[in-house]
């Protein structure tokens, strides 16, 4: 099975937002992706569609979908900063999500 | 939320011009819970009213609406794919609207300014030339022209959003210019079919300092303007440049040193991600 750092995406949040593997960051996404069944590679390019070279369009309905399932994964104690990792990780691969502060 | 009476401008320390332009930055962390005081917003208004336009005419329609008075599901439904929580910490949303019918009350505004004195014979006017020339020939046609009158409306009410910002910088007030679901603001806002939307201001107390990290950075200055021709760079000079660091009106630059400690900082008491 592949490490979770191993994977381009992982690898970019973790440059992009300035952390390192020992972070719990990790493990919140590694749970996310459980709770999703996928990897966090095929997370992202669900989201993100190929228009051109180098440039993506955003799948707006497949956003949502995982922004809803965030909002399940973080249900719980400290769900709240669990679900904001997953976002973390969605955002610094180029996923804009529109979050909320008042929910 | 209850906001802060009146309060004369002139009991406060005031900012001038120069400062206002060289502080004003798109805010976008608010203090959610502050609200905005009605007369700030009447000052705004106030200050786009007497914006720049062609032919005196009202080319911007604006309301502003208090956040709270939007149910939750409106709120979301105002949001483009790009919008995202400043929407939920700015107490105030101003929505501007540009009117492309405005210029016709072209005739009687301009025969207004001429017997007031703005035109005279001394420069061609008359208001046989107001109703023969500049109706017939400019307005008329302007009027049934969608891209053109919808393009001028555009640039005048800029003009008018422009004013509002600045005024709203030296009230300590933030604002910044977002995109938003125009059929959701139809539907609830009641905006009359004519209208074309602009932008949809934010306002609210900043919950960033109001340096948002320090002045944006812009190209050199001769890069966008010229003297007599366009082979003419305008160059900047030491001397303007050190008057205008001394009024403010050009500052540091972004980012200070502190800039992503700060937005960390706000993220997390907000429980935003980082």
């Amino acid at each position: 099975m592949i490490q979770l750092t191993e994977y381009e995406t992982v690898k970019t949040w973790m440059k992009s937002a300035g952390f390192d593997r020992e972070d719990e960051r990790l493990g919140a996404l590694e749970e996310y992706c459980r709770l999703v069944g996928q990897t966090p590679d095929e997370i992202i390019a669900t989201c993100l569609k190929q228009v051109g070279d180098g440039q993506f369009k955003l799948k707006l309905k497949t956003r949502t979908k995982y922004a809803n399932l965030i909002d399940e994964f973080q249900q719980g104690p400290s769900g709240q900063r669990r679900g904001n990792y997953v976002r973390s990780f969605l955002i610094h691969n180029g996923v804009m999500l529109t979050s909320s502060i008042l929910r | 939320m209850e906001a802060a009476e009146f309060e004369p401008v002139g009991s406060q320390r005031s900012m001038d011009l120069f400062e206002a332009i060289g502080s004003r930055r798109s805010i976008r962390y608010f203090l959610p819970y502050r609200p905005v005081e009605r007369w700030k917003v009447e000052m705004m208004f106030q200050a786009a009213h007497l914006s720049s336009r062609a032919v005196n005419a009202s080319f911007i329609k604006a309301v502003a609406v208090e956040r709270d008075s939007l149910d939750l599901e409106t709120r979301e439904r105002l949001k483009t794919p790009t919008n995202t929580a400043d929407l939920d910490m700015a107490p105030m949303y101003i929505f501007t609207y540009a009117d492309p019918t405005a210029p016709s009350v072209g005739p009687r505004r301009l025969k207004d300014l001429y017997d007031r004195g703005a035109f005279a014979p001394a420069l061609g006017w008359s208001h046989k030339y107001i109703d023969d020339v500049i109706d017939a020939t400019i307005l008329q046609p302007l009027l049934k022209d969608e891209v053109e009158s919808r393009w001028i409306a555009s640039v005048e009410a800029a003009q008018a959003i422009a004013h509002m910002l600045l005024v709203a910088r030296a009230l300590g007030l933030g604002t910044c210019c977002k995109s938003f679901v125009d059929e959701t603001a139809r539907e609830v806002l009641n905006v009359p079919d004519h209208l074309k939307p602009i932008w949809m201001i934010l306002v609210g107390y900043p919950a960033e300092h109001p340096s948002a990290g320090g002045q944006r950075p812009r190209p050199p200055l001769d890069q966008d303007y010229f003297w007599n021709d366009f082979e003419t760079p305008f160059k900047a000079t030491d001397e303007v440049t050190r008057e205008l660091q001394r009024v403010r009106l050009l500052q540091p630059v972004a980012p200070y040193p502190w800039r992503q400690d700060e937005i960390r900082a706000i993220a997390r008491a907000y429980g935003l991600p980082e």
